[in-house]
């Protein structure tokens, strides 16, 4: 238990002062379907280090992105599906990479998300095993993988930070082959009963690793949504199902005996 | 009868086949819809079941209803609502083509659960109602239009329009008793709730549930109840006339007499024993409402005069022989009962 403490109070310090990590800027997502602009702010930079902006668009294609007072504005891209938003930080004893998904509506592309997931960024890594699909989401009360790498490799026994913008702290380890399950806590201070009526909070995850001289740091980060637990009843939905399964019964009863063939 | 030429246990070991490989196949074909087979199956597999291999044409129509069809009408640039459903039923098409109607009798999920579960009811004896009245066939037909045109493409076009609130932008999906069925054999009791956030959502997830459990119920004394009211056996008889696949018939004057095709389809059609009589030129008889399960065909005593054709090749045909070692093996398998229940409870042996 200590050991975990101590782990924590490492990771929220070093979190605090050095891992890079994409955060949204706040918009009026008002209309667009998710084809409007996206801002996010680079957060934990280290001003001495040169950092380099990636941004990976669902059919792989790349292009450098700057900052603009500190604010990356991603522009529709046209194309369907998730895409990287990646920042690098690197020196000779140092590696940091921060990774977010984003999702954009446009044309299909040929490429799939297990292609961009795939990409080995360099470093360490935490990669999503797998991304939410098109319809879901991140939500509290949920379990979800990731996979943390480094240089391409999975790191058994490896621990990684995961916290969330309304406090939630939360040390976990991964398993020989690098995943780790990861458990959303349900924190929201208030719950709209209602899909996407209560705005979304962010999870972030960190980890770092020390290996021949370097400084590996990394961080993942994406939205998360309250669990619909709240207003979706499955013990109501499994009587209904009942009520409907003992009211055919009582039909079935009921219907009537027909001979299909004629009377020869 | 040797089991292997049996055509109904042919086609069940290809509907468990499918089965699996649609409800569990992402492992196959990968997790994300840019990895399915087509997004545009014409079978009823779900896209909430979060290991699916494929998921139906419904999914997409309805979305494409309802987020396209408000802006390209406000904008007057129906390009946005016409390429993407154009897409889809394209796509559909594609698959559609090569199997006609047997994606609901061979390749269904859900119609091969009901199946399962009719042989369930069967072995408990449950009550079997091997046909409904001609009175209750023709009352139960047109819902599948109702379901195809109100649920499928109805409601999401006015919701896209404003008529109504967005929980109605994907009604048929939230009723369909494949969404539940499919992502409980996952594992998953997610889609299994009611929805109280809404009043409109509370209604819908009430219908789901209920009609899940309705379906459950039901196809264990009839055949192929959900089936029958089934939007997407509504879309297929619209394009049944493109389909490699056909079911013809060069009837006899016996028909008149005979209704063994009739009777042995789970669909009802009477259609099948009354058309195409004492004709001399083979006929197209792939109706609305069948699945091309081929039944028809494995009870005809007579020879070619029902057959399943693939490009006009014969690929089954009725015979005598056939027919007549079928029938015994019917006889024999309707024989094997697990537990007489029904008849327990509903006729008690009198003590003489």
């Amino acid at each position: 238990m200590g050991q975990y403490l101590a782990c924590l109070l490492l990771f929220v310090t070093t979190s605090s002062m050095a891992n890079i990590y994409w955060q949204p800027i706040k918009q009026d997502h008002s209309g667009g379907h998710g084809r409007q602009a996206k801002q996010f702010q680079l957060k934990g930079e280290q001003p001495a280090l040169n950092t380099t902006i990636e941004f990976i668009h669902s059919d792989l294609e790349s292009a450098a992105l700057e900052q603009q007072d500190g604010i990356v504005t991603l522009k529709p891209t046209g194309k369907n599906n998730y895409h990287a938003l990646i920042a690098r930080q690197t020196s000779a004893d140092f590696q940091g990479l921060a990774v977010r998904y984003i999702y954009n509506n446009g044309r299909p592309v040929n490429t799939s998300p297990s292609d961009l997931l795939a990409l080995e960024l360099g470093g360490l890594q935490i990669t999503p095993s797998p991304l939410p699909r098109e319809h879901w989401e991140y939500e509290s009360l949920k379990t979800y993988y990731f996979k943390v790498m480094l240089n391409g490799r999975p790191l058994a026994n490896h621990p990684l930070l995961a916290t969330t913008a309304l406090g939630s702290n939360k040390v976990v380890h991964t398993d020989e082959g690098g995943v780790v399950a990861l458990l959303i806590p349900e924190d929201f201070p208030t719950i709209t009963p209602q899909r996407r009526a209560t705005p979304p909070a962010e999870l972030q995850l960190f980890s770092s690793l020390e290996k021949d001289g370097i400084t590996y740091e990394t961080s993942f980060t994406s939205a998360y949504h309250a669990s619909e637990t709240s207003w979706k009843s499955v013990s109501l939905g499994a009587g209904v199902a009942f009520a409907g399964l003992l009211f055919g019964f009582v039909v079935n009863r009921r219907l009537p005996e027909h001979s299909r063939r004629k009377a020869k | 009868m040797n089991a292997l030429k049996n055509l109904t246990v042919l086609r069940r070991f290809v509907q468990l086949f499918m089965f699996v490989f649609l409800v569990y196949g992402s492992t196959v074909v990968g997790f994300y819809a840019a990895d399915k087979l087509s997004g545009a199956l014409p079978s009823l597999s779900c896209a909430y079941d979060t290991m699916n291999a494929d998921y139906c044409a419904l999914i997409p129509l309805q979305h494409q209803f309802h987020h396209r069809l408000g802006p390209a009408v406000d904008s007057g640039d129906y390009l946005k609502l016409l390429l993407p459903v154009g897409t889809t039923i394209v796509t559909f098409l594609m698959m559609f083509v090569l199997l006609n109607k047997a994606f609901c009798g061979w390749v269904c999920p859900l119609g091969f659960f009901q199946e399962v579960m009719q042989l369930i009811g069967q072995k408990l004896g449950l009550r079997k109602v091997d046909s409904l009245s001609h009175g209750a066939v023709d009352k139960v037909r047109p819902i599948k239009w109702l379901m195809l045109g109100g649920l499928v493409f109805g409601l999401p076009a006015l919701t896209s329009l404003g008529f109504l609130s967005d929980e109605w932008g994907d009604p048929f999906c939230q009723i369909c008793p494949s969404r539940i069925m499919t992502t409980l054999f996952t594992g998953s009791d997610d889609e299994l709730f009611v929805d109280t956030s809404t009043p409109s959502y509370m209604v819908l997830s009430i219908l789901g549930d209920f009609l899940f459990g309705l379906v459950i119920a039901m196809s264990m004394t009839l055949r192929q109840p959900f089936c029958r009211i089934c939007p997407l056996l509504a879309m297929h008889a619209v394009f049944r006339k493109i389909g490699f696949a056909r079911l013809v018939k060069k009837g006899s004057a016996r028909c008149d007499k005979c209704g063994l095709c009739a009777e042995a389809c789970p669909m009802d059609i009477r259609e099948l024993q009354t058309d195409h009589n004492a004709t001399d030129k083979v006929k197209d008889i792939t109706l609305p409402d069948c699945t091309l399960c081929g039944r028809c065909v494995e009870f005809c005593p007579d020879k070619d005069v029902l057959q399943i054709r693939y490009l006009n090749i014969p690929v089954f045909s009725a015979t005598p022989q056939y027919f007549k070692r079928r029938k015994k093996a019917q006889t024999e398998w309707d024989k094997v009962k697990l537990i007489g229940f029904d008849h327990r409870l509903a006729k008690p042996v009198k003590v003489k």
